[in-house]
């Protein structure tokens, strides 16, 4: 069963859509991001999804559950972070955890040790003790997602959870977010700063401007936009006849050369990549570095959205 | 020209945006009507047209005025006291700072704002005020003062409500020093017999002089000067304080409490520690409502001091006035102001405790976290009304102190137990109409003010209201021959419309059974309204702002 489902999922504002027919499919522990330019209809859909706002047509669902028909169900079950978000006056951490555990219906026997667990998973056990109104961005960041872990949801949304973090924050949330989906939980997450994304979603969705462009595994998407992969080759010596041997390889194109360095389209699959690694070597060429460029979500992002608001 | 073309930018910017919205038409609208329907009742009818017509047309313009003077004192102080403040709450004040506007400008374009959707309002109305040229004994002279006095009243009224916005930086502080400011400008030297042409400093009564006569020499330059003084006095102190940097901000860097030794310590060398800020809070009970516990714990606990200087001065107030008014007057009517300084007191402050209940929660945006929690929309809106209940029992119980020395010293138990009654029942109509406007807004400014305005209809305004409605419908229509019975009974409705006039026609009419029965009908009707008021404003919440639309 899909973790989160949407059919033809849309909503308007008056005259205007900001969410067009959209259909998600998020399966059971993915970690999939959602990325698209400002005003593309994340934070409308993610809200929907919810049960904060109410879709204009189309079916939601979360685990199943129909958002529209049994919110309090797809609550129980759901984490959300919202992009914008304040902070209660005058409560100290620990109080404030308190008070949304306490909403959360947790017994006040657990909520104890809750509290002390999610503190610790986002770091924020030196500042128990004071008061959430005088944190800086990045630490009321880290709080809102603490608050949001802390009826252990089976599936959290996230938007634009990692803005405001500091780098080291963020290297910590990718990994804490891959230990929640270890624990089995399905994430969403919606963030633009995309070369994070890339190193933590498996699966992603681009949307703009109210349409989802693409959806599905990362990799396979990557790959779909370039049949051709990019190889880099970098050789102490030997350049010369390294240059040689690539001219004389059937399926590497469009070779471009700077001095030891060299960069390539390859149809080649795995075997004979290595064969031609292997020919190299034989040729008593040095080489130094022999690699597929990877690809970025940056490059993704940048072949399917087309720009502008 | 580098000075003034930015200000008229930012006069360009929300005059605009004032004069756009359908809510300004409707008020334009509105005021005109009523101005129409303030000459058709005053309009002599039929013979008595030539014989009395220069009284009456002094009375229509008179009329007209004073309503002009009553809009400046309902509307200005709430235009102007959130002029800065508002833009200071939505961090776009930083913004307009950083431009080339000068503080004077921004001063000058706030007051251009303000008072120039008022001038509106008296050009719109100029053809009614033209009505009472075809009538006899008013000169030109007169009019113009009058237009004088209006127009000086208004402007020095926005210039100390921007003062007051630029001075506080919470919105409901400003709406309050605003109200004040206007109190005072308004005529408190009225107060002070002594002083040659001092009733020329309260425009009330000036309006009255010049109406009658009674203008000589200096007085209506005095009364001039007098408004163009406050504008320039104000103007500088605003600009003052618009120069003023931000003030530190309060650092919140005192870890909790967990010796009891130290709290013991703590309380006896400061004895109003009886809740000390610093104790340890213990965790939420299982079984009890958080978004209570949250409220009264860090919200209500947290504005002790200003809840305790309220009750205490509410409690000190009750206390007095009454048995002072006992042994100065020495009868039993003595009640009827001791009971109405409480509600009084209790319906200017009541609203603005209530009012921002839920709208805060908007403006702070924990409105999403909260309704993602499990709580479910009556846990929610049950948890506030309580906080409510909670912040006002201090005043009723305040109240019911007072109450205490009038049982022996006026015996009359009937009257007491009424009043008390009808007091509480105030409160409740407060605090009902207090949580309706904040569920039914987003914004705490407009919550507040659309709140005092029902609260104003409902204690008073009513009554006025209804026989002069009455009256402008007798006068449309042909019929002038009401039935007598039909009279009789719309006369007496007119008390019964207001809990608090019921409670003083059956405190004046004591020996009549009738009296008693009208009252107890009043408030029943009354106590109706207020959980009817609390049922909608559930409905409406569970219903409407649990989800967007
Ligand atoms: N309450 C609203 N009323 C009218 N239009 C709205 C409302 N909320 C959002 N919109 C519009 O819907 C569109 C999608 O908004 P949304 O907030 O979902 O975008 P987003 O993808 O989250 O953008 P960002 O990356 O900037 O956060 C925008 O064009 C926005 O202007
Ligand atoms: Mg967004």
């Amino acid at each position: 069963m899909a973790a989160i489902k949407t059919v033809d999922l849309t909503k308007k504002y008056g005259e205007f859509t900001a969410v067009k027919d959209l259909n998600l499919e998020i399966q059971e522990r993915d970690i999939y991001g959602f990325i698209g330019p400002n005003g593309a209809g994340k934070t409308t859909t993610i809200r929907i999804l919810a049960t904060l706002l109410a879709p204009t047509a189309g079916k939601a669902y979360v685990n199943g559950i129909d958002v529209d028909h049994s919110p309090y169900e797809v609550k129980k079950i759901v984490g959300y972070m919202p992009d914008a978000f304040g902070v209660y006056d005058g409560m100290r951490l620990r109080e404030y955890l308190d008070f949304f555990g306490a909403a959360y219906k947790l017994p006040s026997k657990q909520r104890k040790t809750i509290i002390d667990d999610v503190l610790e998973l986002t770091d924020l056990t030196a500042k128990a003790d004071d008061f959430v109104s005088t944190f800086s961005r990045g630490m009321k960041q880290r709080c809102c997602l603490a608050k949001t872990l802390i009826h252990d949801p089976k599936v959290l949304l996230l938007d634009e959870p990692a803005s405001g973090l500091d780098p080291r924050a963020r290297i910590e949330l990718r990994e804490l977010l891959k230990t929640l989906r270890d624990m089995g939980k399905t994430i969403l997450i919606s963030s633009h700063i995309l070369s994070e994304l890339g190193d933590m979603c498996n699966k992603i969705g681009i949307l703009e401007r109210g349409v989802l462009l693409t959806s599905g595994d990362f990799q396979e998407i990557l790959n779909s936009i370039r049949q051709n992969r990019r190889i880099r080759l970098e050789v102490v010596e030997g350049a010369d006849a390294a240059a040689e041997v690539l001219k004389q390889t059937p399926g590497i194109e469009n070779v471009g050369r700077s001095g030891n360095e060299f960069e390539m389209e390859s149809k080649l699959g795995h075997q004979d990549l290595s064969v031609l690694l292997a020919r190299l070597v034989s040729e008593k060429i040095k080489v130094v570095f022999f690699e597929e460029d990877q690809g970025t979500l940056e490059d993704v992002f940048l072949h399917v959205t087309k720009g502008g608001i | 020209m580098n000075f003034v073309l930015p200000a008229w930018a930012l006069v360009k910017r929300e005059f605009v945006t004032t004069l756009r919205r359908t809510r300004s038409f409707l008020i334009l609208v509105l005021f005109v009507a009523a101005c129409i329907a303030v000459v058709l009742v005053a309009y002599p009818e039929g013979e008595r047209l030539m014989m009395q017509a220069s009284a009456v047309s002094h009375q229509v313009v008179m009329t007209l005025s004073m309503v002009f003077m009553a809009a400046c004192a309902l509307f200005v102080p709430a235009l102007a006291g959130i002029s800065i403040v508002g833009e200071r709450e939505q961090e776009t004040f930083d913004l307009l700072q950083v431009t080339l506007i000068r503080p004077s400008g921004i001063i000058l374009a706030k007051l251009i704002n303000t008072v120039g959707f008022f001038v509106l309002l008296l050009v719109a109305s100029l053809p009614i005020f033209g009505v009472t040229f075809f009538l006899v004994g008013l000169s030109w002279t007169e009019i113009f003062q009058m237009a004088g006095i209006i127009m000086a009243t208004t402007t020095s009224c926005a210039m100390a409500g921007i003062w007051a916005s630029a001075r506080f930086r919470k919105t409901l502080t400003a709406l309050a020093g605003s109200y004040l400011a206007m109190l005072l400008v308004m005529g408190l030297w009225v107060a002070i017999p002594c002083l040659p042409f001092a009733y020329f400093l309260s425009p009330v009564a000036a309006i009255v002089r010049i109406n009658y006569g009674g203008v000589t020499g200096f007085s209506y330059p005095l009364a001039i000067s007098y408004h163009v003084v406050l504008i320039a006095v104000f103007f500088h102190w605003t600009l003052f304080w618009l120069r003023q940097p931000p003030g530190p901000t309060k650092l919140e860097t005192l870890k909790p409490i967990d010796d009891p030794a130290v709290l013991m310590t703590r309380r006896l060398t400061f004895p109003f520690y009886l809740i000390d800020p610093l104790r340890r809070k213990k965790l939420i009970e299982d079984g009890r409502n958080p978004m209570f516990v949250r409220e009264l714990r860090w919200g209500l606990m947290n504005r002790g001091t200003v809840l305790a200087r309220i009750t205490y001065t509410a409690a000190i107030l009750y206390f007095f006035v009454g048995p002072f008014v006992f042994f100065v007057e020495r009868n039993t009517e003595s009640l009827v102001p001791l009971i109405l300084i409480q509600i009084t007191f209790t319906v200017l402050v009541a609203p603005s405790l209530v009012a921002n209940a839920f709208s805060k929660e908007h403006e702070l945006g924990n409105m999403d976290m909260l309704r993602m929690t499990l709580l479910s929309p009556a846990e929610i809106f049950l948890g506030k009304v309580w906080n409510g209940v909670a912040g006002l029992a201090p005043l009723v119980l305040a109240g019911f102190c007072s109450i205490l020395p009038m049982l022996w010293l006026v015996r009359d138990y009937i009257g007491l137990l009424t009043g008390y009654i009808t007091f509480t029942l105030c409160v409740c109509l407060c605090l009902s109409i207090g949580t309706f406007t904040s569920v039914l807004t987003r914004r705490s400014v407009a919550s507040i003010i659309v709140a005092y305005l029902i609260v104003f209809m409902v204690f008073i305004g009513n009554s006025i209201l209804f026989p002069f409605l009455e009256e402008v419908l007798r006068r449309l229509t042909v019929s002038h021959h009401a039935p007598f019975l039909y009279r009789h009974f719309s006369a007496n409705i007119a008390w019964f419309l207001s809990p608090i006039l019921a409670y003083g026609m059956s405190v004046n009419r004591r020996d009549q059974l009738q009296a008693l029965v009208h009252w107890s009908v009043t408030t029943v009707v009354f106590i109706a309204l207020a959980l009817s008021l609390l049922a909608f404003s559930l409905w409406f919440f569970a219903s409407r702002r649990m989800r967007d639309r």
